[in-house]
């Protein structure tokens, strides 16, 4: 399943039961469930928000830096130039 | 012993052309592997074609194939036109701007025949691989769409936007037709929306995806691009296949 469509409805099917719990459809909740409940979408935006930033950073210290391959090109650009300068190429 | 057409697209590649053509054919000769390249030259005002012309005199026929075109007609469907004069029962995409080392086809290559997969995709998010010549602003660009990409769609590859791949040649075809179907009523994607498509469509169609580090180097002649337009058909793209 493309992941669009599996967002729509995972993210339909949560929201339904979370006003249903909310707005005490079902089932009343005492106080302190209550504060729960009603902290529980900022919970989770802090939580994807975590995981985002440190996935990245994670990501981003990672990157590796390769100045060899940068340095061994420069060589290798030098003796193409030379050789393909002797066959007889003009630029 | 397969044959491999590499297919290189140009837009002002003057400088950089010779040059990628001098490393491939030297790496390939040295390890006997037969193989042609295709120059798809979308009429370069800089004169691309011309330098292409006497690197076939220099390497000659069979090696060097032109297949110019009148007119900038974007790179999907460069690489349709470049497949069409492709003899090869493997092609190799890659940019002719010098970012993408030749020395890494003889390893996509063996990586192919150990994995028999369909496509073989250059990486530069995994141990070996890695890039040069990029400040601190673009890896973190990178990072971030390469994480949006993966959290939206799930592609199963750790370097989406990459562009050096070695690709059996019916999964090719079939990949890029899908990628061109799908994107007839938008303006045809380019550079990273469209390697990013056809790696996901290549996937979803069931073809086996492996994977081998490469060093990037930017380009050392010609300027590099990447605006707010970019980062906004990034998005799009990756919202349209989300959805289909
Ligand atoms: N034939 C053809 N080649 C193109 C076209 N646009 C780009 N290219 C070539 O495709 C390769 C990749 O293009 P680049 O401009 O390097 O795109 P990129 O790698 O996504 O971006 P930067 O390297 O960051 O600028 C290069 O070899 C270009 O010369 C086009 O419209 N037609
Ligand atoms: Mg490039």
């Amino acid at each position: 399943m493309k992941r669009g469509p599996l967002f729509a409805i995972v993210g339909s099917c949560a929201t339904v039961t979370w006003l249903s719990l909310y707005l005490q459809l079902f089932l009343p909740l005492s106080p302190q469930w209550e504060q729960v409940v009603s902290a529980l979408p900022c919970l989770l935006l802090m939580w994807f928000g975590c995981v985002s930033l440190a996935s990245i950073s994670i990501g981003l210290l990672s990157v590796e830096d390769c100045p060899k391959a940068a340095a061994s090109l420069q060589s290798e650009v030098a003796c193409a130039k030379e050789d393909l300068r002797k066959r007889g190429l003009k630029i | 012993m397969e044959f491999y057409s590499i297919l290189l697209p140009t837009y002002n590649e003057r400088e950089n052309l010779p040059l990628v053509t001098w490393l491939i054919c030297s790496e390939l000769r040295q390890r006997s592997i037969p193989f042609e390249v295709i120059v798809i030259d979308d009429n370069s005002p800089d004169g691309t074609l011309q330098v292409a012309e006497q690197l076939q005199q220099i390497y000659g026929k069979e090696t060097i194939v032109l297949a110019p075109r009148p007119g900038k007609l974007g790179l999907g469907s460069a690489y349709v036109h470049g497949l069409q004069h492709a003899r090869g029962s493997f092609v190799v995409i890659m940019d002719a701007d010098m970012s993408h080392h030749p020395k890494f086809i003889p390893e996509f290559i063996q990586k192919q025949r150990e994995t028999d997969a369909d496509i073989v995709t250059g990486t530069r998010y995994v141990r070996g691989g890695g890039v040069y010549g990029w400040d601190l602003r673009r890896k973190l660009t990178s990072r971030v769409a390469n994480y949006i990409a993966h959290v939206a769609l799930n592609p199963g590859v750790s370097d989406l936007t990459g562009s050096f791949r070695l690709y059996r040649k019916q999964a090719c075809l079939a990949a890029l037709f899908a990628v061109l179907a799908a994107c007839v009523e938008r303006t045809l994607s380019r550079g990273y929306v469209f390697q990013m498509e056809m790696v996901v469509r290549a996937r979803e169609m069931g073809f086996s995806i492996a994977e081998v580090p490469i060093t990037f180097v930017d380009r050392v002649y010609g300027e590099s691009k990447l605006g707010n337009a970019e980062v906004v058909a990034y998005l799009k793209g990756l919202w349209s296949l989300m959805w289909r």
